[in-house]
């Protein structure tokens, strides 16, 4: 099984409340996740749990693992702040805390997903935009790069987007 | 047929009477060789009347995919070697078990219809339970193996416990292997593609290496080699023969379907097989970035490579265009 984020193109507004959802549930002063703003939709990113995680491969400490859902956690208690990660991640998705010296990174709420309960993230989003799938590699739904995302040949990130149509733009005043 | 034909081949079937069962009791009946056969046309049981001199060896001697006479379920053909007719009858549909195989039937091939059906169906209950048993057993070591490289469990001491009621000697350092094959296809036929060529590895590197665990993820197949310590030199040496062998293998018996391979450094300690992992990924997805073919990349002669691919597109791009324009006006 492989948990991973959907991300529906067509219902962001870019509002960015799943931002401040992260950092209101994690109590740190860091953005683990990511709205950036392209020429069609916004795209909200955060960790993308890879098939071949990058920051798994480079880290010399042990620090990454893989649960059997597919999720990347990173135990803390081992890293060093090496920032080995920050730098090989395409998708920036580990940060530097500068108040623990140590990295962070989006855990898909992990502590919330095994109570039965969304990610912060999921539940804050007003127009649900964003969800959280079983990624099953037999079946298509959505497409698995959009331009704005970095390339996904090596890393094989699992994330699904739901590719934006033809529609009428919404503004938030 | 008659009835209790019917009946015995159904008694086989839930006795667990085995496939040489199956074969005898439809060789009694039709009088003619059976052979019964896997996915890749591996012989798994047969039986050839007292007079007949056939040799078939381990594969019957015929091309996949199969080229026969389809007549409704059933297809006519004929082996290359010996030059004789069969009449074959696939065993399962969705999903598919293996073939089962009449040679030498009459011109008035109907009448093994019913005969071949009910051999067929309790060939399939035989085989299907051996699947389900093997699957289980596949995926709690798909399942082990994953966190092995991907670093789920605390420390080297669970693993080599763990790997011990495997029967496996995780002490030993372990060359890893990511293989996948070159025409990566959706739909049934590569599922049943996929299967093939599973069944076929697994079958020649147990012959070829018993030592070695084999695993699957995402449609690629992971090997771990072990290997002694005393022969650090000779490892990569042995392993191109390998992968050359089943490669070979492969387009042999897949006709001419090809695989190509990643390999990770040499690491001694099976604790750090999670990096091994990812580097044999990464040496194989950048084989596929050149074109490679039937190729074999081992991750620490990739050279600068290892650097190009880490960089985005816009320093290539920004890199590639100035090029470009010296050459064309140089």
């Amino acid at each position: 099984m492989q948990r991973g984020f959907f991300v529906d193109l067509n219902r962001c507004t870019g509002c960015r409340a799943c931002v401040a959802a992260c950092r209101n549930w994690k109590g740190i002063n860091l953005s683990l996740r990511q709205v950036y703003t392209e020429a069609d939709y916004y795209l909200s990113l955060a960790c993308n749990h890879c098939e071949n995680p990058e920051c798994f491969r480079v880290c010399p400490q042990r620090t990454y693992s893989k649960r059997r859902d597919g999720i990347v956690l990173h135990n803390s208690g081992r890293c060093t702040g090496c920032n080995r990660c920050v730098r090989s991640c395409p998708f920036t998705a580990p940060r530097y805390n500068p108040t623990t010296g140590k990295i962070e990174k989006c855990d898909l709420c992990v502590e919330r997903i095994d109570n039965g309960i969304a990610p912060a993230c999921v539940e804050a989003c007003p127009v649900k935009a964003l969800q959280v799938l079983e990624l099953d590699a037999e079946k298509d739904f959505g497409v698995k790069w959009v331009p704005g995302l970095a390339g996904i040949q090596m890393t094989r990130p699992n994330i699904r987007f739901n590719i934006p149509g033809a529609r009428e733009r919404h503004l938030l005043l | 047929m008659d009835r209790r034909n019917w009946c015995r081949f159904m008694e086989i079937a839930a006795e667990g009477g085995g496939l040489t069962s199956v074969a005898r009791f439809l060789g009694e009946i039709t009088e003619l060789p059976v052979i019964l056969c896997d996915l890749t046309l591996r012989v798994l049981a047969y039986q050839l009347p007292a007079r007949s001199k056939y040799n078939f060896g381990d594969y019957l001697p015929l091309d996949l995919p199969i080229q026969a006479k389809s007549q409704g379920e059933f297809y006519l053909g004929r082996l290359k070697e010996p030059d004789v007719n069969y009449l074959m009858l696939p065993i399962g549909r969705e999903p598919r078990y293996g073939y089962l195989f009449l040679l030498e039937p009459e011109k008035e091939w109907e009448v093994y219809q019913e005969p071949l059906k009910a051999a067929a169906l309790a060939a399939m209950v035989e085989m299907s339970r051996t699947r389900i048993s093997q699957e289980t057993e596949r995926r709690y070591r798909n399942e082990f193996v994953q966190d092995i490289l991907y670093n789920n469990l605390p420390n080297r001491e669970a693993m080599v416990n763990r790997g011990w009621l495997w029967g496996w000697d995780l002490t030993r350092p372990h060359l890893l292997v990511v293989m996948e094959l070159d025409d990566r296809e959706t739909g049934e036929g590569s599922k049943m593609l996929w299967e093939q060529w599973h069944q076929l590895m697994r079958f020649h590197l147990g012959r070829q290496v018993p030592q070695a665990i084999l695993a699957d993820r995402s449609e690629q197949l992971i090997i771990l080699l072990p290997v002694g310590l005393d022969d650090l030199g000779s490892n990569k040496r042995k392993l191109t023969n390998l992968v050359n062998y089943l490669q070979k293998t492969t387009a042999e018996h897949l006709a001419g379907i090809t695989f190509s391979a990643g390999v990770g450094r040499f690491y001694e300690n099976v604790a750090e097989l999670y990096r091994a992992y990812q580097e044999a990924k990464v040496a194989l997805e950048i084989s596929r970035l050149l074109c490679r073919r039937d190729a074999l990349t081992f991750f620490d002669e990739l050279g600068v490579l290892r650097l190009i691919f880490n960089l985005g597109e816009q320093e290539l791009e920004d890199y590639y265009e100035p090029e470009s324009v010296i050459i064309t006006t140089g």
